[in-house]
């Protein structure tokens, strides 16, 4: 029952309108050949020499660390998160602080697994704890982050171990504790730097104070660091 | 020309209720135009068309006619379901919507009178225009059947009409159920136990309750139960668990130190750090701030289920009050470094006291309906455990010699510091 000639009404006036057949339709459709450098960004790192790719890699790791030493509120730590940069300081934590196992294996410092598993499973806690206290940013952003912000604490601890080269007495003591503590300090601010804007306004001193244990649990095993005759 | 109004034609659509009866009327109403249209020259050559026979108008004109035809083109069980769901949102809007009916019931019943129309019905807002012509027919069908309704259906249709002013109602009406709802929000999980969102409601705690928690920790008042003061029904995670981290590092931190500060005149003592010793206290630890509260719970709940009562506690609220209690440990075993050897008891007398006192305070109106001996038993047990982790604590980690293995018994502990002590 399609006789709907009311409805056409309307549109009488266009029944002898169309598109003639004549008017050619033509383009381009292959893209303009942009410069080299465009085509060949998909293919140029499997061309580059390796120390070119390692070098990119380095160069990016180091640029975090120039930004946890200046802890201005960038955003390159958070945007371009990576993995490299908190294992490279881990490890090397991790190895300036085990205690000698030629001792009583009792009454060592914390052995290589330990400092390890502390540090990661720290970061780990800490940032499921400021996810769930319901923070914005990402695991692996977080768990950049407060990598990243070891990194004074590693610098002090090769400063500590530097000056325990030159004696355990009282003097080395009270210069290994200031350097330790301002390091500590240093940490702490630099992640809240980089984390405080994520969390929630009336939860930041819940999500700061783990931060802050965690470094500070770090900045102990620093001082007490001794090392085995 | 012709003195009939300017309407479309409507086609029938298997959705749209009374649409076939709505295509018929407006056809028998626009017949003069549609057979004018059909005599124009155009139209003629084109022989295919075919139109209604005298028979088929005829027909079309007696169902039209027919007074009360449209309820028979609506399906019996669709007005079933029809009905059940509008009687019960009727009753519902009643209770809510008893202002909305006041200024738009006129256009309703105008507009509810013509229904074939439903590019003519302005008071409709947003896009349920299909719903509320719905509802327009069927409140006709409940009218015709139902005269009691009717006021209700009015008010009903009017406030479909008016709707942003039924959401007002309801805002101002509901505030209490909302607040209730939210609160209910916060409080349940949702989600099944393997989501993250079914822990994330665990941790909707803001720093200022936590620290009145803490607060109410530490200053136990007779007669402020701490879970039904302080918690609310909104038991946390953050708190327990950051307090027995926390409660930890202290006490394996503090309890190097004291070890230090004892040895300090001896020349052949050589630091060390002593670092497992933190494994053995984070065992210890969160083996007690969990397993504690889960047998406390589990003999609670059994004990209310024997006898039928009310007013237990979840096992996240002991795990909270538990996790709480621990925290005068923290300073405590921070002020066990002073190597005072009466001044270490008498803190380990004080903190076992406020924290037992804070679970005393706890439990004692769940236990207390019981019989008096289980009672008390209950209670004493809770307080032994709790004073049994200070001394053992203290007694392993701030001994004034070189550390044993790890103590099983109290007594055990007692016997070599008594060995170590004696020389």
């Amino acid at each position: 029952m399609a006789e709907a000639d009311g409805s056409s009404r309307p549109f009488a006036g266009l029944s002898d309108v169309s598109i003639s057949e004549d008017i050619p339709v033509e383009g381009d459709i292959s893209m303009p050949p942009a410069g080299p450098s465009a085509q060949d960004d998909g293919f140029s790192t499997l061309d580059e020499p390796v120390r070119d790719t390692v070098l990119r890699d380095l160069r990016a790791v180091g640029n975090k660390f120039v930004h946890v030493l200046y802890p201005k509120q960038s955003k390159a730590l958070l945007r371009d998160w990576d993995l490299w940069g908190p294992l490279l300081l881990c490890v090397t934590l991790a190895l300036l602080l085990q205690g000698g196992s030629a001792d009583s294996k009792e009454d060592g410092g914390p052995q290589f697994a330990e400092v390890f598993v502390v540090i990661w499973f720290g970061s780990v806690i800490i940032t499921l704890n400021s996810k769930l206290l319901g923070g914005t940013i990402s695991f692996f952003q977080s768990l950049c982050v407060l990598g990243y912000c070891i990194m004074p604490l590693t610098v002090a601890m090769v400063v500590c171990r530097v000056v325990l080269l030159g004696g355990s007495g009282p003097a080395s003591f009270a210069v290994r504790l200031v350097v330790v503590c301002a390091s500590f300090g240093w940490s702490t601010f630099a992640s809240t730097a980089f984390l405080a804007d994520s969390q929630p306004p009336n939860r930041k001193a819940l999500v700061v104070y783990p931060v802050f244990l965690f470094y500070f649990v770090i900045g102990w095993m620093i001082l007490t660091f001794s090392p085995s005759q | 020309m012709l003195s009939i109004p300017k309407h479309t034609l409507i086609q029938d659509v298997p959705t749209r209720w009374n649409s076939s009866h709505d295509m018929l009327e407006r056809y028998l109403e626009q017949q003069a135009a549609v057979y004018s249209a059909l005599t124009e020259k155009a139209i003629k050559k084109n022989k295919d068309i075919t139109t209604l026979s005298d028979q088929d108008v005829r027909m079309a004109e007696e169902i039209v006619e027919t007074p009360g035809s449209r309820p028979y083109l609506v399906d019996d069980a669709c007005r079933e379901r029809i009905y059940s769901s509008l009687i019960t949102e009727i009753v519902s809007m009643e209770e809510k919507s008893e202002e909305a009916t006041g200024t738009s019931a006129a256009s309703s019943s105008s507009g509810a009178g013509h229904s074939g129309a439903p590019e003519s019905s302005p008071p409709v807002k947003k896009s349920a225009m299909t719903e509320l012509f719905d509802f327009e027919e069927v409140s006709n069908l409940l009218t015709l059947e139902a005269n009691a309704t009717k006021l209700a259906v009015s008010g009903f249709t009017a406030s479909l009409s008016g709707e942003e002013d039924v959401k007002l109602d309801l805002m101002e009406d509901e505030e209490g159920l909302e607040e209730m709802s939210k609160l209910l929000e916060g409080g349940t999980p949702t989600g099944g136990f393997w989501t993250f969102e079914y822990y994330k409601s665990f941790f909707n705690v803001d720093t200022v309750q936590v620290l009145d928690r803490v607060k109410g920790s530490v200053m136990p008042m007779p007669g402020k139960n701490f879970i039904k003061h302080y918690l609310r029904s909104k038991p946390d995670l953050y708190g327990p668990f950051w307090i027995c981290v926390t409660l930890v590092f202290s006490v394996a931190i503090s309890g190097n130190l004291s070890t230090f500060l004892s040895q300090m005149g001896d020349q052949s003592y050589h630091y060390r750090p002593q670092f497992h010793r933190v494994t053995i206290a984070a065992v210890v630890i969160f083996m007690y701030a969990w397993l504690v509260p889960l047998c406390a719970w589990g003999f609670l709940t059994w004990q209310k289920g024997d006898e039928g009562q009310m007013g237990g506690y979840t096992f996240l609220e002991t795990v909270c009050v538990y996790g709480y209690s621990l925290f005068i440990f923290i300073p405590t075993s921070l002020l066990w470094i002073i190597p005072l050897e009466w001044l270490r008891w008498l803190l380990i007398l004080v903190s076992t006291v406020v924290s037992g006192s804070v679970l005393v305070l706890n439990f004692w109106p769940v236990v207390r309906d019981h019989t008096k001996v289980t009672a008390i038993a209950t209670l004493v047990t809770i307080v032994i455990l709790h004073s049994l982790l200070a001394i053992g604590c203290k007694i392993y980690f701030f001994q004034t010699a070189v550390p044993m293995a790890a103590p099983e018994t109290t007594t055990q502990l007692l016997l070599t510091t008594q060995v170590t002590k004696s020389h």
